[in-house]
């Protein structure tokens, strides 16, 4: 098989995957021929639907006649017969599922065809087929990311022509360079890793068909999103990856909270949306093609002030699905959903588009520094503000998001400050240690019964050994600690800004390295080390998690300890360069974003160990240790050090919240006022307007529309005479409005 | 050249099938009136291929009362597909209420045949008769079901209010016909230029008497209970059927007759396009039943197609005014399946009679029915206007068609709407994935026909969506022979 | 007598099987004065056909041959739907016909 017959398939897979197992998922996931309970398994599916093993189930209890739609067992034959009420030991296990979700609400009821009240367990298999298509799917990416980088080749493969309507022509065409290779490096292996750790970590989820359909649909969107070779097919796969999202989110759609936040998640990205929406119907109506090339091609010659224009309006397309300030609310509330859709959408993949479109759009945001400078700005501001907030939460998942928001934005920084390649290389190392991460915390919700909250957590390394250690792997490199991913691909992008003459960005950027290596560990040490703070009749259940889901964190934690090597050395001068030099040439010598009077500006010899490079490198890794020192001080050594910080506060403020902070889980909540204070004032008051003016203005369209709609529906009175009526004075307007409207 | 009576052969051909489904019914045994409906289909696949014979005539026969030609060709096409599938989805339905075959089929060839007449009147008094042969079956298939007093309340009040507008519409003609001294669509150009007041009397009335069949706003009120009194597959038809014929008049009437004046209606048509979508967008928004929501927003497809309609008055380029009528064609043949094909849907879910197609009958049917449940939500896609569904490229076409007409602000109109129809759309479908099932959930209708003419239609609008060229080259060569 | 006169009358006539079919509340009266709406069309074409001096054919006569055979099919049609609905609900009163609404 050619290449070009692989590229075309590698979306087509999860796109099978994913008509599997929405049509026949729900029926191989089926109850087991032989139960061992006497009442019980019911079939409540509707007559004949799953007719093929209605037999089947019919030994074990009463037939089910067509009449008798769900005989639900009484309350005391649920209890006694509920799969978790006897085997404490089996909680964590049989009700997957993070354990967040109440037993009352994982009834069954409405999830799927089956109701298995104190009957035998489904069997679920639905898992098999998806999960074996998306592995042919890496295998194939791999072998196209292998001819690409290293064959250096670029393909263009053109299907068919889509649209060829008037002035209109679209192609349906896979455009894989080396910028999509690398996305799809990072796309297509965090994507089966978090398949395979679903098998384990969704086991006993009544919805699984649900969920793996939903997730190889997710795999289909976002392939299309980055192998696509026009901004038509972007903004189809990138509205597809937030349909998506939102089904995943609300996956568990009887907790209102998470029904909720998938509501939050989609109305947010929709105002993105609409922004990157509009900045493509320009292109097209200025351009007259949607095409990449050719749009590259053109740009120069419009307007430059249209080109900012543009450029800001695909911007907002990048803010809203990567989380950027003001658009980033949605994204701690997203956590809502199932742990490996937050490693696999909200960390590695979704959140990437933003920064994705961002670079394919290089040579357009070159030709506009206005654009350039914003994406810059909200990149460094969101940077800062979610690592002040990630500070201080106490939800280990929560902690992970708006470490997700503030890495992205460092992206964002990159992208805007022209050091593209940095960016992407960012976002290749973080996708696979942030996958790690979010992975590692699933596993530990999963072994420790549901608890998310850290403050309820320590000790876990005791229990969690291969957890522990991969997450540690994983924090390194998030601190920027030598050696792992993190730290080249940061200090790329810290010593680019420095390069390019953005100092005070670069300051900033030091200080987030700082605070991200702190509530990194702050996070680790809470978790894994000291004493277990949680019921202490928890601990006994507290259990490594199953090998599909640590397999995954192993084999995640290999390329986040050797990516950075293998990518990043020389530092400014490693592989990916190399790679990625052909995409990004042009914004290159055109110089974007380079600031007059800097280094690069001047004659920029490029990396010199022994000169300011190195001195900056330095920098960065200091900050890194410097904060796992401090996180370690206060958080292993001397647990009352910040409390007696907060004591030291000036103002006044510190005595006051002494008593307080005698409660050691009590001084979190003091950093939350002190660290973050201005952050979570200002965040709330986003939060304000987000739920307010933009949530309000959209729903508030959505609820006039409705209100109107309750009004006019009355005027269907129902009698004929009122509608002839109607009619008639229908007449009399289209006679007054010819008279009006004639030319 | 071809003779008077080979350029009508389709027609012919028709009507031979309606006599024959008439009398082969008569001698047919109950247990085998089932034979009727692979008989109109079959007889139907065969009319369509007389269809093709005439492709390509483009010309007038009988002394100038009837036209052939490509566009003509194209609504006879797309009638025959729409009656196939009305024939296809009907049967299971009526047989749970023990409603007659034969008399269905026989109904709805003759309506058919009225759409072609339509399709290829070239003079005001063909397409009068057209029309009315059209439409008094529709009225009969809205009170099909004879014992149920909401399909009898639908069809009188679709039968009262249809031959009101009717009158109204005959009323228009034959003032145009007195200021014109002509019924030949081709001559009455004129009627506004030099018709003064009563020129503007005459073309008021044409409009709301052809608006009228096409279910536009404010002479929409019969649709709503029409259809939902309808049994739900008659309904599909109902839907999509005479709106198809109603489109074919207006193209007729004002493309063909008036579309030279199209500057002085054009404002009109934009006016009545918005109130529509918005109208009909607005109050499908505030409906619980399915049904009675497909109805309203199968009204809010008619005002798209009227901003087609719109787009080829405004424009003055003659390629631009072609892409305002391959939009409506494009548009009205997308919807004529997609839609037919929801509701059908909806009435396979009312296997129980007593059942009446709320949203709680969708409630948890993904898991009940995933098959089904995947295929309703690819028509709901569809009619949203989702790609790569058909719904998005009859969206897109018009779109494209009024940004190339220089009315750009009937676009955003169009594209607002289509975000509020999502609302109401994906409702369904956050019910089908997102909810339990009722305790007493529906049973669903599983008969083999009716699964095939969904996988049918479902089928087509994903292929079509994916590979919309063949029917958009379909569509660009019909259109051509308007002008 | 012109033109006019025979337009004014058929406008009347209309105008009154308008007001008919709007006033009447029995759905034979209202079947009625659509009839009485066709008829005022009819004179029209008669009258329109009778002073056509440009095209002398005979185009408004037939055509309202043509009405008049619709009409009547029309008047068949209608009065099906009404005798089916008078069976289930016993009355012809349209107002009581208001169960489909909203």
């Amino acid at each position: 098989m050619t290449v070009e017959s692989l590229i075309a398939l590698i979306p087509a897979l999860p796109l099978a995957g994913f008509l599997f197992a929405i049509l026949l998922g729900a029926r191989i996931d089926r109850l087991p021929a032989h139960g061992h309970d006497a009442h019980g398994a019911a079939h409540a599916d509707d007559h004949g639907s799953h007719s093929g093993h209605g037999g089947e189930s019919h030994d074990t209890h009463a037939e089910v006649d067509e009449s008798a739609f769900r005989p639900i067992p009484s309350e005391e034959e649920q209890r006694a017969t509920s799969p978790h009420a006897g085997h404490a030991d089996d909680l964590a296990n049989s009700n997957g599922a993070d354990g967040v979700i109440p037993d009352d609400l994982n009834d069954g009821l409405g999830q799927t065809g089956h109701v298995v009240e104190g009957g035998p367990r489904p069997v679920y298999r639905s898992w098999w087929v998806p999960t074996a298509l998306v592995a042919v799917m890496w295998l194939f990416s791999m072998v196209v990311f292998v001819n690409v980088i290293f064959g250096g080749q670029t393909y263009h493969v053109s299907l068919y022509e889509w649209i060829g309507s008037g002035s209109f022509h679209v192609q349906i065409a896979f455009l894989v360079d080396g910028l999509t290779a690398m996305l799809l490096l990072v796309v297509s292996t965090v994507g089966l890793l978090v398949h395979v750790y679903s098998i384990g970590y969704m086991d006993g989820d009544r919805g699984l068909w649900r969920f793996f359909a939903y997730l190889n649909l997710f795999m289909f969107s976002m392939l299309l999103l980055i192998l696509g070779d026009n901004f038509l097919m972007l903004y189809v796969g990138w509205e597809a990856v937030g349909l998506c999202s939102y089904a995943l989110i609300g996956f568990w759609y009887k907790k209102p909270s998470a029904a909720g936040a998938a509501k939050k998640a989609f109305i947010v990205n929709r105002v993105g949306d609409f922004g990157f929406g509009l900045g493509i119907m320009m292109i097209w109506t200025l351009l007259g093609t949607v095409d990449f090339e050719q749009v590259f091609a053109s740009i120069g010659t419009l307007d430059p002030t249209a080109v900012t224009v543009i450029a800001l309006l695909l911007f907002a397309g990048a803010v809203g699905k990567s989380a950027q300030f003001p658009l980033h609310v949605w994204l701690p509330d997203a956590m809502e959903g199932p742990t490996p859709v937050s490693a696999l959408i909200h960390a590695a993949t979704m959140v990437n588009a933003g920064v994705y479109m961002v670079a394919r759009a290089n040579p357009i945001f070159a030709e506009s520094p206005v654009a350039m400078w914003v994406v810059a700005s909200i990149g460094v501001f969101t940077a800062i503000f979610a690592a002040a907030i990630a500070l201080t939460q106490n939800d280990i998942k929560k902690v992970l998001a708006y470490s997700t928001v503030s890495q992205l934005a460092y992206m964002f920084f990159a992208l805007g400050i022209g050091a593209w390649v940095a960016a992407i290389f960012h976002l290749v190392s973080h996708g696979f240690f942030k996958g790690l991460l979010f992975m590692g915390s699933g596993s530990v919700i999963h072994g420790a019964a549901g608890e998310q909250d850290m403050r309820f957590m320590g000790g876990l390394r005791a229990k969690m050994l291969w957890t522990y250690l991969t997450m540690v792997v994983g924090s390194l490199a998030l601190a920027g600690i030598p050696i792992f991913a993190g730290f080249f691909s940061k200090d790329e992008i810290l010593g680019e800004a420095f390069g390019r003459g953005y100092y005070l960005f670069w300051a900033v950027g030091l200080l987030v390295a700082f605070m991200t290596a702190f509530y990194t560990f702050r996070m680790v040490y809470m978790t894994f080390h000291g004493r277990w703070r949680g019921p202490a009749d928890a601990w006994q259940h507290v259990h490594e998690s199953a090998p599909t889901m640590v397999a995954p964190l192993v084999i995640l934690a290999v390329p986040t300890i050797l990516i950075g090597l293998l990518l990043g050395l020389p530092p400014e001068g490693g592989l990916i360069h190399g790679w990625l030099e052909e995409v990004f040439r042009g914004a290159e010598e055109a110089g974007a974003g380079i600031l007059p009077g800097s280094l690069a500006a001047g004659d920029h010899a490029g990396f010199s160990l022994f000169g300011i490079g190195g001195l900056l490198l330095l920098a960065g890794a200091a900050v890194g240790a410097a904060g796992i020192l401090l996180a370690y001080r206060w958080y292993v050594r001397d647990p009352e050090a910040p409390a007696r910080f907060v004591t030291r506060i000036p103002l006044g403020l510190g005595p006051g919240m002494y008593a307080a902070s005698l409660n050691k889980y009590y001084v979190d909540d003091l950093y939350a006022l002190v660290w973050a204070r201005g952050g979570v004032l200002l965040g709330n008051a986003l939060w304000w307007v987000d739920a307010k003016v933009i949530d309000g203005a959209v729903n508030g369209a959505g609820w006039v529309a409705q209100r109107y709609g309750a009004l006019l529906r009355r005027s269907q009175t129902g009698h004929v005479q009122n509608y002839a009526l109607g009619m008639a004075a229908g007449l009399v307007v289209v006679l007054v409005a010819f008279l009006v409207f004639r030319a | 050249m071809v003779d008077d009576l080979s350029a009508i052969l389709p027609e012919l051909a028709l009507t031979a099938l309606v006599l024959a489904v008439l009398t082969i019914d008569l001698f047919l045994r109950r247990e085998d009136k089932w034979l009727l409906t692979p008989i109109t289909v079959i007889g139907l696949g065969f009319v369509g291929y007389t269809c093709w014979t005439v492709w390509g005539v483009n010309q007038t026969v009988f002394a100038g009362f009837y036209r052939v030609d490509d566009l003509s060709v194209f609504f006879k096409v797309a009638t025959v597909v729409i009656g196939i599938l009305a024939a296809l989805f009907a049967p299971s339905y009526l047989a749970q209420r023990k409603l007659p075959l034969g008399e269905f089929n026989v109904i709805l060839l003759f309506s058919l045949s009225g759409m072609f007449v339509l399709a290829s009147s070239s003079d005001l008094i063909t397409l009068f008769i057209g029309l009315e042969l059209m439409v008094m079956p529709a009225y009969l298939l809205a009170g099909f079901h004879k014992t149920d007093r909401y399909s009898n309340e639908g069809g009188l009040k679709y039968f009262l209010l249809g031959s009101f507008a009717s009158a109204i519409l005959l009323f228009g003609i034959s003032w145009t016909y007195g200021l014109t001294h002509s019924t030949r669509l081709s001559e009455i150009g004129g009627l506004l230029t030099d018709g003064g007041a009563a020129g503007l009397i005459a073309i008021a009335m044409l409009t709301v008497g052809s608006t009228f069949k096409a279910a536009a706003v404010p002479f929409h009120y019969w649709t709503p209970d029409a259809y939902q009194g309808a049994p739900t597959p008659l309904t599909g038809f109902l839907s999509v059927g005479p709106k198809l014929g109603a489109f074919a008049l207006l193209v007729r009437v004002f493309g063909d007759g008036l579309g030279l004046s199209g500057a002085d209606w054009y404002g009109v048509m934009a006016v009545l396009a918005v109130l529509t979508m918005t109208g009909g967008n607005i109050v499908a928004l505030a409906q619980t039943n399915v049904k009675r929501m497909l109805a309203y927003s199968s009204i809010a497809h008619t005002g798209y197609i009227l901003a087609g309609l719109a787009a080829f008055a405004h424009a003055t380029d003659p390629g631009v005014r072609t892409q305002g009528i391959e939009a409506i064609l494009f548009y009205v043949l997308g919807y004529g399946v997609m839609n037919i094909a929801a509701f059908s849907v909806v009435g396979m879910l009312q296997r129980d009679p007593r059942r009446f197609g709320g949203l709680s009958a969708f409630a948890g049917l993904a898991g009940r029915a995933p098959v089904l449940a995947a295929a309703m939500a690819v028509l709901l896609l569809s009619l949203t206007g989702i790609p790569p569904t058909v719904g998005f490229f009859a969206k897109l076409y018009v779109l494209v068609a009024t940004v190339d007409a220089g009315v750009a602000w009937l676009a955003v109109a169009i594209a607002l709407n289509a975000a509020l129809a999502a609302f109401y759309y994906l409702r369904v479908i956050v019910y089908m994935y997102m909810r339990e099932p009722e305790a007493d959930p529906a049973p669903i209708d599983r008969s083999p026909l009716t699964a095939f003419a969904l996988a049918l239609s479902v089928a087509g609008i994903l292929l079509l969506g994916l590979f919309p060229d063949p029917i958009i080259s379909f569509v660009r060569a019909s259109a051509a022979g308007l002008l | 007598m012109g033109l006019q006169a025979y337009l004014i009358v058929s406008a009347m006539l209309f105008g009154i099987g308008m007001f008919g079919f709007l006033a009447r509340r029995n759905a034979i009266l209202m079947l009625i004065s659509i009839e009485l709406m066709l008829n005022a069309v009819n004179l029209s074409l008669v009258a329109f056909n009778a002073y056509d001096y440009y095209s002398p054919n005979d185009t408004g006569a037939i055509f309202a041959l043509l009405v008049m055979a619709v009409a009547a099919a029309e008047a068949t049609v209608g009065l099906a739907l009404v005798i089916a609905i008078i069976r289930t609900r016993q009355t012809p009163e349209v107002d009581e016909y208001s169960d489909l609404k909203e």
